[in-house]
């Protein structure tokens, strides 16, 4: 029976984080960094606990592939059940054993998943239930008693303390969005515009959820016909500020747009804070957006610092020896060079909550930059500036969607709904026909800019 | 699947052997030469009592490297392509080697090819401080997430955390500052609720207040007077700017601030309404070596961040009362920052009062990020001031620090990776003339490739300050002693 009810621990912690909860080892992943240096790794794992720190960062790096992760998660779940049934099958009857063993698996798998899941911690249990194991081998009692002092000695030198503030809380339960708001992190690191859209659906009333569906809307060419299909909590879903009073999660993501706007500088801040948020302030994933920020603006030496960490990695390392030769600013390459020409030309210092002259700036150097110009425009129309959205609305483009429903709103404002002036933005009778019929039936035009701004303004009156 | 046993089989080895994919790295700030090292300790002066010098060579391609040292007729060799020393072998080495010249011959192969290198290292009559204090923090400037003040015997590689957020409660904490290169005289501040300054005098902590009613902030930047029962600090209201060039980064600024002077005997702050104007920014105070004035910086207030750029700090001078801790009203300009078109940071006078030592940049009081920053020297005898080109990186050099005997000096150089703060030293000879500077040794030659933090205002020390983690928690948790205004 208990290969059996291990079989189906096994196989049952597998598909969980295989399938319910594919984003949680990822984090995980991403928030470890292990280099394949001896160097390295003598300065790295010293002291007590270091061969639990040691496996635990070389197991990490491994929840980058989507199965390898669960699979190494269920095999030391699993041994936590087997080696729990052997020791206490040394007291106990098979179903006493197994139901303890199952209770030992079942809290060592639960525990994490409220948190980031805690290989370390795992490690720590299976150890020194091993190590109980083994001291429990001899048969003489004072023997036994030696054994297990010696290993307990053992335990502490290689394992660390079997309690620490580091391991998290005693108990948790799964939270399914919390793995698809650190999925939509993970899948917007990626590029993966089209999971990220179908990851945010179910939760854009939240800030961070809505950020990264207008993100990848952006990325997709489609933010302003994307924009009010969904709640929108002002400008926070266009940029989330980087600040010290956002969370370290909020902070990390905060410079996913900037970044593919051209910013850089409020990019790599946003890496740096967030890589001092991982647990050992080394994030791979953040190194690597810091190579990439470091790459675009031409800042050679800082590149090739974290190049030549994430050069001596498994599963970056490739990358990062493709790209050290593209460390000088002059150097062509197709994968930075649209990077290289969003790049602001001009240089003032401003403290981020006012964004638009940025965005200005920024499309300045690159008319190009369709994705700045989406979100200067969107900017405008979310802080109901209809004056500074006409004035930057590239007039020799017909305006669509939104934008003509905020131009419609600017000439009614100013009387100037004739047809000369119509005429002149490319509309007709039909579209002020349209704005008619939604002020006599507002919410049947929940998805048009009318109602944001009719709402808004309601608001502010209050 | 392949791959992965590769990287296992490459594990294993790095474990036993110590190997890694070492020609991939190059070295961002290595030397010049054939051979290229990193650390750069070719055409170094350092003092006797410093730690190994140990260095790798940085290279692609390069192997079988062996290095000898030759001081005195007697040679050290050492094999590999990372030169690290025994501690006491060093020590053994460089026990009489004051005044004399360290011949360093190398060879390895690059590239199958046997080449050649040699340099020399000068080892100065005059000593370093033993002890370096600094804060290692992420280049952030906005947040902090587990930082620590660390102190480090440069003699050796000893390291004792004096403050960390484990024995805090998380906050944040502001750098170490000696006064007079004591080791038992200085002070440090953990912020948050529970903080204060924490002021080591003669070995006694006190936690205090350095806040008083009427003035803008706690205190900021500053230094301790030669008496003992004053401070020099400024006030300021600081906010961090974002630069819209790729490159230039972060500026940080004040929107106001003002000096002020802590009477730590008699818990009271002198305020004076002349260096706490409303349309100057007067900051980054210290004491001349006799403590008879202090030396700060100024400027004109302008609207920010939009005219960032404008803002031009002067280095003034003004006298000092030791007597009620009066800073007094006749203030000399003794560096225009309008004049230079450039603006002054972080004045420290030597302790011999012969010079001072301050950061020159375009613009602005934040020059961690100023390419164009440099150290200048004034020659407090003559007022004569010059630019340190020759020890000028091609990043940031700022917030030095003087060794007691006013022969060295260190400074945070972000040299080499553009990013992370380092502690570089350079001897000054008595005509003022700097020698090359070299970077704090560390026991990995490596060390520098993996570290992610900044040395935050690296400052010598002549002794210890016997200050630990312990010592931080029973100060966190001990009762502050407030400061009210002296009148």
């Amino acid at each position: 029976m208990a290969p059996v009810i291990g079989g189906v621990g096994f196989l049952s912690a597998f598909g969980f984080f295989l399938l319910a909860y594919p984003y949680h080892l990822m984090r995980r992943e991403q928030m470890t960094l292990f280099l394949f240096d001896g160097d390295y790794i003598r300065q790295t794992y010293r002291g007590s606990g270091w061969l639990a720190r040691f496996v635990c960062d070389f197991l990490d790096q491994f929840f980058h592939l989507p199965v390898v992760g669960p699979l190494v998660v269920a095999l030391l779940l699993t041994a936590i059940g087997v080696v729990t049934y052997r020791i206490v099958r040394r007291f106990l009857g098979e179903w006493p054993s197994l139901a303890v063993a199952a209770l030992v698996f079942a809290w060592s798998f639960l525990r994490e998943t409220e948190n980031l899941y805690s290989t370390r911690y795992t490690l720590v249990v299976l150890g020194y239930l091993a190590l109980l194991l083994l001291a429990l081998q001899p048969r003489k009692g004072w023997l036994k008693m030696a054994s297990l002092a010696v290993l307990a000695g053992f335990g502490v030198w290689s394992l660390g303390a079997p309690v620490q503030r580091y391991y998290g809380k005693a108990w948790g339960m799964p939270e399914v969005r919390y793995d698809r708001m650190i999925g939509l992190d993970t899948e917007v690191a990626r590029e993966n515009w089209d999971r990220v859209l179908r990851l945010s659906e179910k939760d854009l009333h939240m800030t961070e959820a809505s950020y990264c569906y207008n993100l990848a809307n952006a990325m997709k060419g489609k933010l302003g016909s994307g924009l009010f299909k969904h709640s929108q909590d002002g400008v926070n879903s266009l940029f989330i500020r980087v600040s010290t009073d956002r969370s370290p999660f909020s902070n990390g993501i905060a410079g996913e747009v900037w970044y593919q706007l051209g910013d850089m500088t409020i990019a790599e801040q946003s890496a740096i804070i967030a890589l001092q948020a991982s647990p050992k302030h080394t994030g791979a994933r953040y190194i690597k957006r810091l190579a990439e920020a470091n790459l675009v603006s031409g800042e050679a030496a800082s590149a090739r610092k974290y190049l030549n960490l994430l050069s001596r990695t498994l599963f970056y390392g490739r990358w990062a020896r493709q790209m050290m030769p593209l460390i000088q600013p002059d150097q062509p390459d197709e994968r930075l060079a649209g990077s290289r020409k969003r790049l602001s030309h001009e240089d003032f210092v401003h403290y981020s909550t006012r964004p638009r002259p940025v965005l200005k700036g920024l499309l300045e150097a690159d008319p190009s930059n369709t994705v700045a110009l989406e979100y200067l425009l969107c900017y405008d129309l979310m802080n109901l500036d209809l004056d500074h959205f006409m004035e930057d609305y590239p007039r020799w483009v017909q305006p669509a969607g939104i934008y003509r429903e905020a131009v419609l709103i600017w000439l009614s404002l100013h009387d100037r709904l004739d047809a000369e002036h119509l005429l002149s933005f490319g509309l007709d009778r039909e579209a002020v026909d349209r704005m008619e019929r939604f002020f006599r039936n507002p919410s049947a035009f929940r998805d048009s800019y009318w109602y944001y701004y009719l709402n808004a303004m309601e608001e502010d009156k209050r | 699947m392949k791959r992965f046993f590769g990287y296992l089989t490459l594990l294993a080895l790095c474990l036993a052997t110590g190997c890694s994919q070492r020609d991939l790295a190059d070295a961002s700030d290595g030397s010049e030469g054939p051979l290229v090292i990193y650390p750069d300790y070719k055409e170094v002066t350092i003092p006797a009592n410093i730690a190994p010098l140990n260095f790798r060579y940085a290279m692609k391609g390069v192997r079988k490297a062996s290095t000898t040292f030759t001081l005195d007729g007697k040679s050290v060799k050492i094999k590999g392509l990372e030169v690290e020393w025994r501690l006491r072998k060093w020590k053994e080495f460089l026990s009489d080697a004051a005044g004399k010249t360290i011949r360093v011959d190398a060879e390895a192969l690059v590239d199958g090819k046997k080449v050649t290198d040699s340099w020399s290292i000068q080892v100065s009559g005059d000593a370093i401080d033993g002890y370096l204090t600094y804060r290692l923090i992420e280049p952030s400037y906005q947040m902090w997430n587990e930082v620590s003040i660390e102190e480090r015997c440069i003699e050796d590689f000893r390291e004792t955390t004096i403050c960390d957020h484990q024995h805090t409660e998380n906050a944040c904490m502001n750098c170490h500052v000696h006064g007079q290169q004591r080791g038992d005289y200085s002070l440090y501040y953990i912020r948050g609720p529970h903080g204060g300054a924490i002021l080591n005098k003669d070995g006694a902590l006190r936690k205090l207040t350095l806040n008083a009613e009427g003035m803008l902030s706690g205190t900021v930047y500053g230094e301790l007077h030669p008496s003992g029962r004053f401070g020099v600090f400024s006030t300021n209201i600081i906010l961090p700017g974002f630069h819209t060039m790729a490159g230039n980064r972060m500026e940080v600024f004040d929107s106001a601030s003002d000096l002020t002077v802590a009477d730590f005997d008699n818990n009271v702050m002198v305020n004076v309404p002349h260096v706490a104007r409303a349309d100057a920014w007067e900051t980054f105070p210290c004491f001349s070596a006799d403590g008879s004035a202090v030396f700060y910086c100024v400027a004109d207030t302008v609207s920010l961040p939009r005219q960032i750029q404008e803002v031009r700090y002067s280095l003034m001078r003004a006298p000092f009362d030791a007597s009620d801790g009066r800073i007094g009203e006749q203030v000399d300009t003794v560096w225009s920052g309008p004049a230079h078109h450039a603006s002054a940071c972080h004045p420290k006078a030597s302790p011999d009062g012969r010079w001072l030592l301050f950061t020159v940049s375009d613009y602005g009081t934040f020059p961690l990020f100023h390419t164009e920053s440099t150290l200048n020297l004034m020659d407090l005898q003559t007022g004569e001031v010059r630019p340190l080109n020759e020890i000028k990186g091609d990043k940031s050099d700022t917030y030095h620090s003087w060794s007691s005997n006013s022969r060295w000096f260190v400074f945070a150089s972000k040299r080499g990776d553009g990013m992370y703060g380092k502690p570089y030293f350079s001897h000054l000879d008595e005509n003022g003339v700097p020698s090359k500077p070299f970077v704090l040794p560390q026991k990995s030659s490596r060390f520098y490739e993996y570290n992610l933090k900044s040395f935050n205002i690296p400052d010598l020390g002549n002794a210890s300050t016997g200050m630990t983690v312990r010592d931080a928690r029973r100060m966190f948790k001990s009762e502050n002693e407030p400061f009210k205004q002296a009148f």
